[in-house]
């Protein structure tokens, strides 16, 4: 093979991995890898800033289980991708950030546009590779992509200086051993100690988090819930393990869960807890969550096992043959489940909320009803996504776009472009706010350059809303800094980009404008205004357990 | 009360850093670092003294459990082994080869209690 420079081989390392679509922005110190890339055999998206680069890659992996890949030049460059490449590190992302640096010699020297992005991103990443010399690419891009997508996945970063991108040697790529990627089997004791507790148990609860769509053991999860009939709490990132119609579903759990979700786990005696992790949002009051059960804990991560709630079985590796091995019936549960189901069925959504304006929860149920099995849906971060997740019902877990872990606004709208791209089999549907729209507003850019197809559904109470809920609560509505009154007029916003764009006020117009969200063909924006007032219910107070949650308003 | 912890890192970039923050931002205070390179000169066998930080009030008196540790200190790419010595263990060398394995590193390592 002739020789060729590294920006070369990074570029065929990609198309090696079978991405067919990367996200970036080019700059000074990763001009070579440019430069390399005309002609390359994946697509390069021109993103409008480096945080949507980020994003975007995470919403293309997310989707489609691929790893996403972001590119950016040294300095601000690097430093605009912080906030992607935290999220999806707290969101088990695989993401692999390329990112030019400053030429070899120059590193210290506060050259132009030097960052030390390596030792930035140390607390934020997988893993992280400094390239000091072009024969050592092969190694590490492959190791890059492994280390991403394995075990718990999660972003890595290769940080390439400019001379290394242009210097010229004899590489190749190396072979992929993807049997090696394979999470280990758990141990023999574990799981029979797991079977045992489960044979005991008589109020087993289910709480899924979004470990087992990235363990790919969606179907093995289903297979266990449909034969021991045990009932089943998601987490955020959890919802669509189980389809929202399947009646074993209660829905989320947490701050924002329903109280049939809550109240199922603070009387359980067996918590059986899969790729999930004990978050605070979901546990509320740490010592007083579920304080009557055992714990049988499954994860990819060892680390996550005891970490925060000591567990008396755990299964640490590759869950499938775990949730196989507890695939049983269990008759004696049938009680359990009947009081589960009861309170499902007392403690149901009412969608009855009075007065002409637009309902937001209603209008997600109709959203959700409308839609079919083949509907991705991206949310940004704040009262709009938590209604998404307890209203909006999900099929599928990779069908739910989220900022989990790292709660970040802007997410949305990129995150939706990167969807877009890697499922074009899928509508793909951003619920905003207006707070989070205009965190990354210049990513309307990117949709009307590649005329993506995501429809943006902009539910806009000109406020921080969940800032101003809980000022409202537990601030003595004492409103400090959340008033957007003066957003910009959103339809000519997204028509001075070139996307149709339309607004709703009255309740009456939602069925038309869900329908046109649904079929109409390339991007379009929905401006939907809605009441400031309207809370998100129920609510867990601060330091408060699940069982002690607020219901509001509607739903007394 | 404090704890050691013995580690054989590779010697890559950044990876005693790595290491240290892995350690320090999770809730545990570090006491004392030792590090020198292995005769290989491949990697570091780094000694590190600890103790689990006691929240302030009003938070929970609840310190980080040390024996969970092990566990994310593996995680790390490229820590190739480690070991928790409790207070008044006698003192011996870092176990070998598997020790990474028992700590529970994805993709290598299978749990123990």
């Amino acid at each position: 093979m002739p020789e060729m420079s590294g920006a070369s081989f990074v570029c065929r390392s990609i198309e090696a991995e079978g991405i067919d679509t990367i996200f970036g922005y080019p700059g000074g110190a990763i001009m070579p890898f440019y430069d390399a890339l005309v002609g390359a055999k994946f697509k390069h998206i021109l993103v409008r800033h480096e945080q949507g680069a980020a994003l975007a890659a995470v919403g293309y992996a997310r989707s489609s289980g691929r790893v996403g890949v972001c590119v950016a030049t040294s300095g601000p460059g690097t430093t605009n991708l912080v906030t992607g490449i935290a999220d999806a590190f707290m969101d088990s992302v695989p993401i692999v950030a390329i990112t030019g640096q400053v030429r070899s010699h120059l590193i210290g020297t506060d050259a132009f546009q030097e960052v030390d992005i390596f030792g930035i991103t140390l607390p934020i990443v997988k893993h992280s590779f400094l390239v000091r010399r072009v024969q050592d690419l092969p190694e590490i891009m492959l190791q890059a992509f492994r280390i991403a997508r394995s075990g718990r996945p999660g972003p890595v970063l290769v940080d390439i200086p400019r001379d290394v991108q242009e210097a010229k040697a004899d590489l190749k790529l190396l072979p992929r051993n993807l049997e090696e990627e394979r999470p280990p089997a758990p141990a023999a004791a574990e799981i029979d100690k797991a079977i045992a507790l489960l044979k005991a148990s008589r109020k087993p609860v289910l709480y899924v988090g979004g470990g087992v769509g990235m363990a790919n053991a969606v179907e093995e999860f289903r297979g266990l819930v449909k034969a021991t009939q045990i009932p089943v709490v998601h987490t955020l990132k959890g919802l669509g393990t189980l389809p929202y119609n399947d009646p074993l579903f209660l829905g989320m759990l947490g701050m924002h869960g329903f109280k049939q979700s809550n109240l199922a786990v603070q009387e359980s005696d067996l918590l059986i807890c899969i790729g999930a992790r004990f978050d605070d949002r979901a546990t509320g009051k740490l010592a007083e969550f579920a304080p009557n059960a055992k714990v049988i804990h499954m994860d990819a991560d060892p680390s996550e096992i005891g970490k925060l709630r000591a567990s008396q079985a755990k299964i640490a590796g590759d869950i499938r043959p775990a949730l196989k091995a507890l695939t049983m019936p269990l008759p004696q549960i049938a009680e359990w489940r009947e009081h589960c189901l009861k309170n499902k069925q007392a403690y149901a959504w009412k969608y009855n909320a009075p007065g002409d304006g637009v309902y937001v929860p209603a209008m997600l149920k109709e959203l959700a009803d409308k839609a079919d099995d083949k509907t991705i849906i991206a949310c940004d971060v704040g009262q709009h996504q938590m209604w998404v997740a307890q209203h909006y019902g999900f099929r599928r877990p990779e069908h739910h776009l989220t900022s989990g872990g790292s709660g970040t606004m802007g997410f949305g709208l990129p995150a939706a472009i990167g969807a877009a791209l890697a499922r074009p089999d899928c509508r793909v549907i951003c619920v905003s706010g207006d707070g989070s729209i205009m965190m990354n507003i210049q990513e309307m850019a990117t949709l009307k350059r590649y005329n993506i197809p995501v429809k943006i559904l902009l539910v806009d109470n000109q406020a921080l809303g969940m800032v101003r809920q809980w000022q409202e609560l537990f601030f003595a509505k004492k409103y400090s800094e959340i008033d957007l009154s003066d957003n910009p007029d959103f339809v000519r916003l997204a028509e001075a980009f070139g996307i149709p764009a339309f607004f709703v006020r009255e309740r009456k117009d939602v069925p038309r404008a869900i329908d046109r969200l649904l079929n109409e063909r390339g991007p379009l924006l929905a401006h939907v205004a809605i009441e400031q007032a309207e809370n998100v219910w129920p609510l867990v107070p601060p330091a408060k357990n699940n069982a002690e949650m607020v219901i509001g308003d509607h739903n007394k | 009360m404090s704890h050691t912890l013995l580690v054989q890192v590779k010697k890559t970039e950044g990876s005693i850093l790595r290491l240290l923050g892995q350690i320090g931002r999770r809730g545990y205070d570090i006491l004392g670092v030792t590090a020198k390179l292995t005769a290989d000169g491949r990697s570091f066998d780094v000694v590190i003294d600890f103790e689990p930080i006691m929240p302030a009030p009003p938070a929970p008196p609840q310190p980080r459990p040390a024996d969970v540790l092990p566990a994310l200190v593996a995680k790390l790419v490229d820590v190739q082994r480690v070991e928790l010595r409790s207070p008044g263990e006698r003192p011996e060398a870092a176990k070998p080869a598997d020790s990474k394995a028992k700590a529970g590193k994805p993709g290598e390592m299978a749990w123990e209690e």
